[in-house]
């Protein structure tokens, strides 16, 4: 079914629309025949071993491919006249397509994925994001992305910072329209170059019908830095997998995420730093409260290659169960192949502290207010130190906003 | 004029029966010392006027402003006007000092229609914070987190500075301060008491009674209240210990 959805002819239409060459239409005509021949993901795979995705059904979605409403925000001349370049990536194609033909998907994944191939295939749409060497953004570049219909929507990030650049990267997803379903399959590819900082901000919020499938990755150079924050509240199902490649010795990342869940939502959420050589430095924390009937998997591998040498690699989870019939699994893991590396995973898994509650209770705090204290309290650990402060507390009050439900 | 009236309170905690008939009266105005040793009841009988769960009243009531205050959830209880400082206070990450102590104001004092301004918060808090002479950079620190022994207890007076409580129980408030954190302790409890507020001040020691003067001294052991007297009563355990107490007990045996 899915072949008769996702055809040739889409594929024609997008290059129409985009006015791409050839070079790249021969590529997504390869990736059309990947997604044809691969599985679609079931729970054999052990990626996928705790979601189920049958309750995916293409033909209930728009049979066009759409693109969602995009804002931008922080551009401004002076950066412009440096070099730097922040522009949707259908306009860069045009504009620029030598740097993109050179690192859009230049990267050999290390995995082979059903729905990566499909987005190589469809990607319609997007951001795109240049860097000069040593340019320091001194503004925060903001999109902001709203779903605006029943569609499949194909979108493509694309940063690079070269030598010596720094950015803030912000990101909001919403479906301020209606409660539409939709299909997002989109990928963020992230190259960061020798000595380059990147904060990379993420928050979505969409409609309870919305199903998503997000791959990021970043390839990270020498003594070059990449912060991931994620905020995951929205959507039926939404699926993110996170891979950091500290390629450069003395590389670093840290990838802090929030996981809010109610009702029937599922969240699938993978972070796999990838230590390739020695000296790198990986943090991760990840916390998730889970309600109602919620089913949610958090995965996190840390892989350090045999040249990785005075690795370290940094892994914790942290579960707060609202309800007795909310899942949430976790599976960290380390897969090591030197020695002389610091490397650690933990997670826990509690509840509300009665103790806690009760001491609020005296000071005159209701259940729920003393809940949803709590609860914000708990989850936004992993953006306290968000530099876009004023994306970091609409985060909370949305948090703040969702213990009413 | 409000009063706490415990009359026959009994207490179960996890089944086994831990208060066994407690009596007493607090008046708004009045300072009563609850002494007794280590295990006898007094922080029980602390949750159990706050309503913690986990205290189960089997028998007995607790009667505040003429209210039966035992059908009233914790956060009733502190709207009327009771408050706990508590031996050990929770340590909350996340939730910042003036956070929590503006939610706290806005649920006793105000509605959610009408909410506390923040300047006239932010005015009122240094101004307590000075009384109690807490650092400022204190207010944007996680409630009681990291904080030292009596940094916790000058916390949860600062609360009570903020809610202005009718009865207020402070337990073991002057264990582990020092001699100047006392004094400074003792100096904002004398500063907030008067006509308007009730204390009753549980403690192993007689340092505090001397800043903070009692009217009454209450003696718990096992369960009950076995003794009540002036305060020179404090001064009489501090020099001899319970043993006076046991002996008057087994006589009455
Ligand atoms: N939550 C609880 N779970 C189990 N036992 C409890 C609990 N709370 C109190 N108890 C028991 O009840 C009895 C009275 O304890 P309580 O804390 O009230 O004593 P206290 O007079 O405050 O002592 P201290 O002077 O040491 O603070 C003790 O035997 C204690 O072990
Ligand atoms: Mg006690």
């Amino acid at each position: 079914m899915l072949k008769t959805i996702f055809t040739e002819e889409k594929i024609e239409k997008i290059r129409g629309s985009l006015k791409e060459d050839n070079h790249f239409f021969e590529k997504r005509k390869l990736s059309l025949d990947s997604f044809y021949s691969y599985p679609l993901p079931s729970n054999k795979s052990e990626e996928w071993r705790y979601t189920d995705i049958s309750f995916l059904d293409f033909s209930k979605f728009d049979n066009d491919i759409k693109n969602p409403e995009i804002k931008m925000d922080g551009f401004h001349d002076l950066l412009k006249e440096k070099g730097v370049i922040f522009t949707t990536i259908i306009e860069a194609i045009s504009k620029h397509p030598e740097i993109i033909k050179e690192y859009l998907f230049s990267k050999k994944d290390n995995y082979e994925d059903k729905f990566l191939a499909l987005h190589k295939a469809m990607w319609n749409g997007g951001v795109f994001i240049y860097v000069p060497k040593n340019v320091e953004v001194d503004t925060i570049f903001k999109v902001k992305y709203n779903v605006l219909e029943s569609s499949s929507l194909f979108n493509h990030t694309l940063i690079i910072l070269e030598q010596g650049a720094s950015l803030t990267y912000s990101e909001e997803h919403t479906s301020e329209k209606g409660d539409y379903e939709a299909f997002r399959c989109d990928s963020v590819e992230v190259y960061a170059k020798e000595n380059s900082k990147l904060n990379f901000n993420n928050f979505q919020n969409w409609n309870d019908n919305i199903t998503n499938v997000s791959y990021w990755s970043a390839r990270v150079s020498r003594d070059a830095q990449v912060n991931w924050r994620f905020s995951q509240l929205g959507g039926k199902f939404s699926r993110i997998k996170i891979d950091t490649h500290l390629d450069g010795e003395g590389s670093n990342s840290t990838n802090k995420g929030l996981v809010y869940a109610n009702k029937n939502q599922k969240f699938d959420i993978t972070t796999n730093p990838h230590h390739h050589v020695r000296n790198t430095i990986s943090d991760v924390l990840v916390k998730g409260a889970f309600d109602g009937e919620s089913n949610s998997v958090y995965r996190g591998l840390i892989l350090i290659d045999e040249e990785g040498k005075e690795t370290q690699s940094y892994l914790s989870n942290h579960s707060l169960m609202l309800s007795e019939n909310a899942v949430s699994n976790t599976i960290p893991s380390l897969k090591i192949e030197t020695d002389d590396v610091r490397a650690s995973h933990g997670a826990t898994l509690g509840k509300i502290d009665k103790d806690h509650l009760f001491y609020l209770k005296t000071r005159g705090i209701d259940q729920k207010s003393g809940e949803r204290l709590l609860i914000t309290a708990f989850l936004k650990e992993t953006i306290d130190d968000m530099k876009d402060v004023e994306l970091k507390e609409k985060i909370i009050l949305e948090i703040e906003k969702k213990t009413e439900k | 004029m409000s009063k706490l009236e415990i009359k026959d309170l009994h207490v179960n905690v996890e089944e086994k029966e831990v208060l066994k008939g407690v009596n007493l009266t607090i008046e708004q105005g009045k300072i009563h010392a609850l002494m007794g040793p280590n295990g006898s009841g007094k922080s029980t009988l602390s949750f159990a006027v706050m309503g913690h769960p986990k205290y189960e009243i089997t028998k007995g009531e607790i009667i505040f402003d003429g209210k039966n205050v035992l059908d009233l959830a914790p956060e009733e209880r502190a709207r009327l006007g009771l408050f706990l400082s508590f031996q050990y206070p929770s340590e909350i990450s996340g939730v910042s000092l003036s956070n929590f102590l503006r939610t706290a104001l806005n649920s006793v004092k105000y509605t959610k229609e009408k909410r506390i301004p923040v300047m006239e918060f932010r005015k009122l808090l240094m101004e307590k914070m000075d009384l109690l002479k807490i650092d400022k950079s204190f207010a944007s620190r996680y409630l009681n987190e990291g904080f030292s022994g009596g940094e916790k207890k000058r916390s949860e007076i600062l609360q009570m500075a903020i809610l202005e409580p009718k009865i207020a129980i402070l337990d073991e408030t002057d264990s582990g301060l020092d001699v100047d954190a006392l004094k400074i302790v003792s100096n904002a409890v004398n500063t907030l008491a008067g006509p308007e507020m009730g204390i009753l001040i549980i403690t192993h020691y007689q340092r505090i009674l001397h800043h903070v003067k009692p009217d009454v001294v209450h003696i718990m052991y096992d369960g009950r209240i076995v003794k009540t007297s002036g305060p020179e009563l404090a001064m009489k355990i501090e020099d001899e210990g319970y043993d006076f107490i046991y002996k008057e007990l087994e006589k009455e045996v």
